[in-house]
């Protein structure tokens, strides 16, 4: 047992020297994993939250300032969007009659801290009562993994890859013990709206004041993961290696020949105590489930369980901090249409602008082109044919003429 | 008349991000807002229906 200590210290201290010595990762290797990581929770029609953090809740509100053309272009090239600026945290009511006292939401009025932590005692928690959800596995493969725990925050990727040895290899990441909450449009909604009812000079002052658009996102449902199991095969042969395409030797105890499964099953469990150690995960266990002179499986828990997506809707912010047509943000920054929510019918109040706007429209086909990029750029939300007519959008008819239409209409 | 009527028309070359919004008008209005969501829109299918005595609502459902 001591020799297999040993041999296990051995080789982690071999695991760590690799991964420092690993060659450098360029930035875009590196931006092309943390990509692939965010389109696996994409394809889950999830936005992506990255990196993972504990801190990101239903209700937050956060300021989108690019606009919808730069964050359609930044959510195709990175795979997803950063979440720079948190304006507001809600706190929606009513857990308890969204989820008809179940999931153990009788009598609690603060998700998720009552699903986190279990009185005092940070170490135990109640999340087996909080819905569960699954995702799919990652697939990755990569030419070493020195640079790999700054895109995907996961220690037990470089380890599993070091483990498995190899210039380049393949592997999965299984998102395990996944969990979610969230609240209903409506809820949420309508709370927003009786903030932004009091909060009307901060959303003035966060209109946008040169003609481009802002957006309100509120994150109605939040995605958590506890832990995750990555599986690494190593694929092809080693650099500057004389025996390209030979299988490394693990360094793992006697795992070939004659040993038993008792002497296989004490060497992983020395392995997983010394990474753990070494790692120093606070909490959290970094444990060795299998390993082979090609491949190595490690399960990781966090501590705490993390956000790795949410979903929500967007408010455009009009200028004069009023508050434009809530749209889902999967559907925004894909660039796909959207029907706009059941919302009161915009009242008729066609004015001079009106005239002057539907007769230029009609004068060019190019011209109704022009009007749709225009409100592309700055406002987004508002449909051209609602511009026309409806009296909740004078002011943005108004700026549309004065910068489209020549000459200016008069008042 | 039983205070429905449905227009249908291909809207081109548009790349709105939204079908428009239900609208209120007045009923001298309404073939004129149909005409709008359709043209400058996006709009395949309007629904026009009448409200009250004076008021349509006019709703892009396609």
């Amino acid at each position: 047992m001591r020799r297999c200590v040993r041999i296990a210290s051995a080789l982690l201290a071999g695991v760590l020297i690799s991964g420092c010595a690993a060659p450098r990762v360029s930035e875009e290797q590196i931006a092309r994993v943390a990509k692939d990581w965010c389109m696996t929770i994409r394809g889950s029609q999830v936005m992506p939250v990255y990196p993972l953090t504990e801190d990101v809740l239903s209700g937050d509100v956060f300021l989108v300032t690019t606009t919808i053309q730069s964050e359609q272009k930044e959510f195709k090239q990175r795979g997803f969007l950063p979440l720079p600026l948190l304006v507001t945290r809600l706190h929606p009511s009513g857990i308890e009659d969204f989820y008809l006292s179940s999931h153990g939401t009788q009598g609690r009025t603060n998700p998720p801290y009552f699903w986190r932590f279990d009185g005092t005692n940070l170490e135990t928690n109640r999340l087996c009562q909080m819905p569960r959800a699954a995702f799919p596995s990652y697939q990755f493969s990569t030419r070493g993994g020195g640079g790999l725990n700054i895109a995907v925050p996961i220690e037990a990727i470089p380890v599993a890859i070091n483990l498995a040895g190899g210039k380049r290899v393949e592997g999965s990441v299984l998102l395990s013990d996944a969990y979610t909450y969230g609240f209903d449009q409506a809820n949420l909604q309508n709370l927003l709206l009786d903030w932004a009812g009091r909060n009307s000079d901060l959303l003035e002052v966060l209109s946008p004041a040169d003609g481009g658009t802002n957006y309100l996102r509120m994150i109605s449902r939040i995605y958590l993961v506890g832990g995750v199991s990555v599986q690494v095969n190593s694929v092809g042969s080693f650099a500057g290696s004389a025996s390209g395409g030979a299988d490394k030797p693990v360094n793992l105890p006697n795992l070939d020949g004659t040993n038993t499964v008792e002497h296989y099953t004490s060497a992983l469990a020395s392995l997983s105590s010394a990474l753990s150690t070494a790692l120093n995960a606070p909490g959290g266990t970094l444990k060795v489930s299998s390993a082979s002179s090609r491949s190595a499986s490690l399960n990781e828990t966090f501590p705490r369980p993390l956000v790795v997506g949410y979903l929500g809707f967007d408010l455009p912010v009009l200028p004069g901090g009023q508050i434009g047509f809530p749209q889902d943000t999967m559907m925004r920054v894909k660039g796909g249409a959207t029907h706009p929510l059941p919302t009161k019918p915009l009242r008729y109040s066609a004015d001079s602008n009106s005239t002057a706007l539907r007769a230029w429209l009609r004068e060019d086909p190019a011209n109704v082109k022009k009007a749709n990029e225009w409100l592309a750029k700055n406002y987004s939300a508002p449909n051209l044919a609602n511009v026309i007519t409806a009296g909740e959008l004078r002011d943005v008819r108004k700026q549309m003429v004065e910068q489209l239409v020549q000459p200016p209409a008069k008042p | 008349m039983n205070g429905k009527s449905r227009t249908k028309k291909t809207a081109a070359n548009l790349a709105a991000v939204s079908l428009p919004a239900p609208q209120t008008v007045p009923k001298n209005k309404v073939g004129e807002t149909v005409q709008d969501f359709i043209d400058f829109g996006g709009a395949k299918v309007v629904q026009a229906e009448q409200q009250d005595a004076q008021n349509w609502l006019v709703t892009a459902t396609e």
